[in-house]
């Protein structure tokens, strides 16, 4: 039974009320026991402005790994796009010394569209056919796949639209097709708490068709052998699962937050819809993935429409050639930096079933599909907020770039146009987010590559001193 | 008036192990069913409904369609959003495979994704039912009061139901299909109970698995339903067509020579060349060709570029516009040789390995050079490929010629632009690569996983080597570890150092003379000494041990299992192929043996072993 009555997330500034008062009903109808892992990927567009984004303490040399702990340092000290997430710094890792090298390797398509598949999936895209696809699954529905409870939604696709670009899919399915995503909190809501809420009319007619199904493998099971009936028990297993899923979220019982407008005027709003709509199900345990897809902010709302009204066209594609649209990029990233800071917020408010909330049970982990705006896959700086459970938080952490895949660069930077070197792989990222979600792979996506001088590039094994 | 749910099976005579299988070789544990292949459950679901096997013929997703299940949400790409998913065919999730081939039990584990893109199938394509031309028995259905669109519904979905199940249901099938329509049709509308109950048809594991629950579980011999589906998935990749059922009915499929007349019957339809096609892409791994990368800096000016992009903001365009065409065309003359080879021209495993008339387009032109001659007075054919250049989706044609090569350059599939390029890295040839798939797939000889860090230590794939490729991969592979398997695997792929990593010939490698000699022993004994690629696949041709991997690749494909090579049944097969050599009549062959009627059976003395 959904419950709509008060906005039960919008409590950020009321942690008191926060944490006492959604506590009783959630516990009433949540599962006991140990608390759920749970992951949220979040992308943005373009990535970051490296020079303006990075930290760098004195003393610390550039040509050796090193970390410094954030507790130690003043909000003065953070960079601009990171000081917005000064007040979750004891749950941040800021990696500075990644590239998506592999997309730089990889041919074809848009080197956004390559960026969003090699970012998420770690292996290569396929431009064979007349829509993007990848090559392997993306991390959120990996984990899904290891996580999900049998009778919820396996993991959930949102993406905060824009009137110019929308949030492109940043989920890949296990055969390579991008997986929608819902772009509006009105469609998120009503496929999280629709189902319950509504009758779930659809739902009903699906389920006709799988008891149908189980009815006719029942009676078939008992003419057949043993392994026949092995092979169709594996089947028909998991045909039950579906079936549990869909009646377990038209009979699941939440307190939700109110249904959502159809529209919202400012990005802004439309992200803390979402939010609401993510603290909510993980309350529940409707869900344990989100993948959110930031689709372009309007220039005005991070203070930039006198330069252009289009990030894209108007502002990213330029930020070497004009200091304004730099600085215009400075404050789009710390503006995705104050919408993220929000979500952990929002986490943090919702209580979870061993008493802590549900913040301490998630793991986020935010990129990019590039590293700058201009293009670029060199630096890639992605954020990991929460994870505590595998991870020690609370740090910066920086490598030296010296993996042999020679990366673009424009020429206002090295006038050679190229740099020799790449910053660690991505995937090593990856690997560390499956790991601590609990999976035992040692890859994820691309095992190896070749630079483009022939060298061979292991992309096996995680981040080193994450944890 | 009998239901014809029943009446299509009254006259089935299900024959037993004492009609006829008595020189039946049953092996000691029974295999489960096979489910059908995604390229089997789309042909199938085509061939219901009465729509062609394209999806272009296929009308639109109706309204009808996100009333009964979730709404497909439009995609989004950088710049247009790209086309919504066709109506035909459902992309599913590609099974796991044996040994590259799909439809084998052994490869086949369902997974939860897999199970719900079979759910939302069914109900997709269930909604399609009031669009079949074929589907419903009555006309003017928009017309009918409700209860006449009830009678013709179920008149209807009782005509439907025996083929979606390939054998006519039982009465406890009947009856259940009978109460799940009575229920569908009181709680909705006429054209949504429809469409729930195909849909639910759709899921039934009757017609997801290949089986038949009226076998005797204690007979080796298939029913004569089961020889007629696993007949026409082995040579269409789809269900049984009415001359299959009628003999199926009539109980006349377990006679090898009717078997054989309609597996001849088959291979002259036009449907036999897809399947045997998908065969061969399964056999070599040719449709990954379309993910192969060779590098702009090495092959950029074989085709009017210059080796680098200049350095910009913007990402290269010119190289992808080039390769998508290409890796399409080497897609493309692979399924044109392999259906001109077998079906076209001498049908011989020797043409299959070494003719050397192929197919080629403007975009392979510059692989093949000059000395590609196109066939005089030939037929063009051109196919429509899908790429994307910049994030725009595009659908362009392109136009393949016949043509005959140099007999000194190219002989047969293995070297085709397209197994050649599979076998290579962004820049050089992968010989270890090459050896390790004709090993394996042509020779059927097993060869273990690399050791770790075997790729690590190959040489580096570049432009600037100081020696030539192949003293490059040997001093790689030359310390003991590496020579227990490398002294098999490197002369294989040495044979092809004409051809560098795009395919295209080559006289010299990094300014010496190519050297493309070699020997070995395949499994079995048989040995070969060759001087080059040409000289080895003509040897492979006349191989007893490739002719027998060949023939018992084709009979774990159409048995869905994986044989034992030791399995007695197979050796006729094998001896018949050797002698003549005949790619159609060994198919033809196998759908007559008596392992191709028969099923393993479980050993119920209790011995597993």
């Amino acid at each position: 039974m959904i419950v709509p009555r008060r906005r039960l997330l919008q409590l950020a500034g009321l942690t008191a009320l926060g944490a006492s008062l959604p506590r009783t009903a959630l516990q009433a109808f949540m599962q006991t026991g140990e608390a759920p892992r749970r992951l949220i990927v979040v992308s943005h567009c373009h990535g970051w402005p490296y020079a303006t984004w990075r930290l760098r303490p004195e003393g610390l040399a550039e040509h050796e790994p090193w970390s410094v702990e954030l507790a130690s340092m003043s909000q003065e000290e953070f960079s601009q796009p990171l000081a917005p997430l000064y007040e979750h710094r004891q749950r941040m890792l800021a990696l500075d010394g990644l590239s998506l090298a592999t997309a730089e390797l990889d041919a074809g398509g848009n080197r956004h569209d390559r960026g969003w598949v090699h970012a998420w999936t770690g292996n290569n895209a396929n431009f064979s056919a007349r829509d993007t696809r990848s090559t392997s699954t993306s991390i959120d529905q990996l984990v899904a796949e290891h996580i999900a409870r049998a009778d919820r939604l396996p993991s959930l696709e949102l993406s905060v639209d824009a009137a110019l670009e929308a949030g492109r899919p940043i989920s890949y399915s296990p055969h390579g097709v991008r997986l929608p995503s819902e772009n509006t909190p009105l469609a998120a809501w009503e496929r999280v708490f629709g189902p319950a809420s509504s009758g779930d009319a659809v739902g009903t007619r699906r389920r006709a068709t799988l008891d149908f199904a189980q009815a006719e493998y029942k009676e078939l099971a008992s003419n057949l052998d043993t392994s026949g009936r092995n092979r169709l028990d594996s089947h028909f297993n998991l045909v039950e699962r579906l079936g549990h899923r869909l009646e377990g979220l038209a009979t699941l019982s939440c307190d939700a937050p109110n249904r959502p407008a159809a529209t919202f005027a400012q990005y802004d709003q439309r992200f803390d819809a979402f939010t609401d709509i993510i603290g909510a199900a993980f309350g529940c345990d409707i869900t344990r993935v989100v993948a959110l897809s930031l689709g372009e902010m309007p220039t005005a709302e991070f203070g930039a429409d006198h330069i252009s009204d289009k990030v894209h066209k108007g502002i990213a594609h330029y930020i070497y050639d004009d200091e304004t649209k730099y600085a215009a990029m400075t404050d789009y990233a710390a503006h995705h930096a104050r919408q993220v800071a929000r979500l952990v917020s929002t986490l943090e408010n919702v209580p979870d079933v061993d008493g802590r909330s549900v913040m301490d049970n998630t793991l986020i982990v935010w990129g990019s599909e590039l590293g700058d705006g201009w293009h670029g896959y060199r630096h890639y700086n992605p954020v990991i907020i929460g994870g505590s459970w595998a991870f020690n938080t609370g740090r910066y952490l920086y490598w030296p770039h010296d993996t042999p895949a020679e990366m673009r660069v424009p020429v206002q930077v090295l006038a050679e146009g190229v740099s020799r070197v790449s910053g660690l792989p991505h995937q090593k990222l990856l690997v560390s987010v499956a790991q601590a979600m609990g999976l035992g792979v040692d890859h994820v996506g691309l095992t190896h590559v070749r630079g483009q001088r022939g060298d061979y590039i292991d992309l096996t094994g995680p981040l080193d001193r994450l944890a | 008036m009998r239901s014809p749910l029943l009446l299509f099976g009254l006259a089935t005579i299900y024959l037993t192990a004492a009609t006829g299988v008595a020189a039946a070789q049953p092996v000691k544990e029974s295999l489960p069913p096979v489910a059908l292949t995604p390229t089997e459950y789309n042909n199938t679901v085509a061939d219901l409904l009465g729509f062609p096997q394209d999806g272009t013929a296929w009308p639109d997703r109706p309204p009808l369609a996100d009333r009964i299940s979730p709404r497909r949400a439009a995609s989004k790409g950088v710049f247009l959003p790209p086309p919504p998913p066709p109506s035909w065919p459902w992309r599913f999730p590609e099974e796991p495979g044996s040994e590259g081939f799909e439809g084998i039990v052994q490869g086949q584990s369902p997974s939860s994704y897999q199970v719900e893109e079979l759910h939302l199938a069914g109900m997709h394509f269930g909604a399609f039912a009031l669009l079949s031309p074929t589907f419903l028995t009555c006309d003017g259905w928009n017309a009918l009061s409700t209860d006449e669109q009830h009678a013709c519904a179920w008149d209807s979905l009782e005509r439907l139901a025996p083929r979606v199940y390939r054998r006519p249901l039982t009465e406890q099938e009947a009856g259940r299909l009978h109460t799940f329509w009575l229920e569908n049709a009181a709680a909705y509308p006429s054209d949504e109970a429809v469409a729930i109950t195909v849909a639910g048809l759709l899921q039934a594991p009757a017609f997801h698995f290949r089986l038949d629950p009226s076998a005797d579980p204690s007979s080796a011999a298939l029913t004569n339903w089961e020889l007629a589906s696993r007949l026409s998935y082995f040579l269409w990749d789809s269900m049984p067509d009415d001359a299959l059922f009628t003999a199926a009915k009539s109980g006349t499929l377990f006679d090898p020579i009717e078997i054989k007349r309609h597996a001849r019957r088959m291979l002259n339809n036009p449907r036999a060349r897809s399947a045997v096609v998908r065969f061969h892409h399964q056999w070599l791994g040719t449709e990954n060709v379309l993910l192969v990368a060779p590098a702009r800096r090495a092959f950029g000016p074989l085709f009017g570029l210059t080796p680098e992009l200049k350095i910009a903001r913007d990402d290269d365009v010119q190289w992808p516009a080039v390769m998508g065409p290409v890796r399409h065309s080497m897609k493309l003359e692979t399924e044109l040789f392999v259906e001109q080879a077998i079906f076209e021209g001498d049908g011989t495993f020797t043409a299959l390995l070494t003719d050397s008339q192929g197919y080629m387009s403007d975009a392979t032109k510059p692989i093949y050079g000059e000395s590609a001659v196109p066939v005089a007075d030939s037929t063009p054919i051109t196919k429509q490929i899908e790429i994307v250049v910049a994030s725009i989706g595009q659908t362009k044609p392109l136009t393949l010629y016949p043509t005959r090569f140099p007999g000194t350059e190219r002989a047969g599939i293995l070297t085709l632009p397209s197994v050649l390029a599979l076998g290579a890295y962004a820049v050089q040839p992968g010989p270890i690569l090459r050896g390790k798939r004709v090993l394996e797939r042509v020779a059927c000889m097993h060869l273990g996983t690399p050791i770790q860090g075997a790729e690590s230590a190959l040489p580096p794939d570049t432009l600037t080597a100081e020696s030539t490729n192949r003293e490059r991969t040997a001093t790689a592979t030359s310390s003991a570890t590496c020579t227990t398997c490398h002294r098999l695997i490197n002369p294989p792929g040495f044979a092809f150092e004409h051809y560098d990593a795009i395919g295209k010939w080559r006289d010299t490698d990094n300014g010496q003379p190519v050297d493309a000699s070699g020997a070995l022993t395949l499994a079995g004994g048989e040995q070969i000494s060759f001087t080059n690629g040409i000289d080895f696949v003509h040897q492979l041709a006349e191989s007893d041990r490739a002719r027998d991997c060949y023939a018992m690749h084709w009979t774990r494909y159409a048995l869905g299992t994986q044989l034992d090579a030791s399995e007695p049944g197979l050796a006729p097969l094998q001896e018949q192929f050797r002698d003549d050599d005949s790619i159609r009549e060994l198919l033809v062959s196998i759908a007559g043996s008596d392992l191709f009627r028969t099923r393993p059976l479980l050993d119920t003395s209790g011995d597993h072993r």
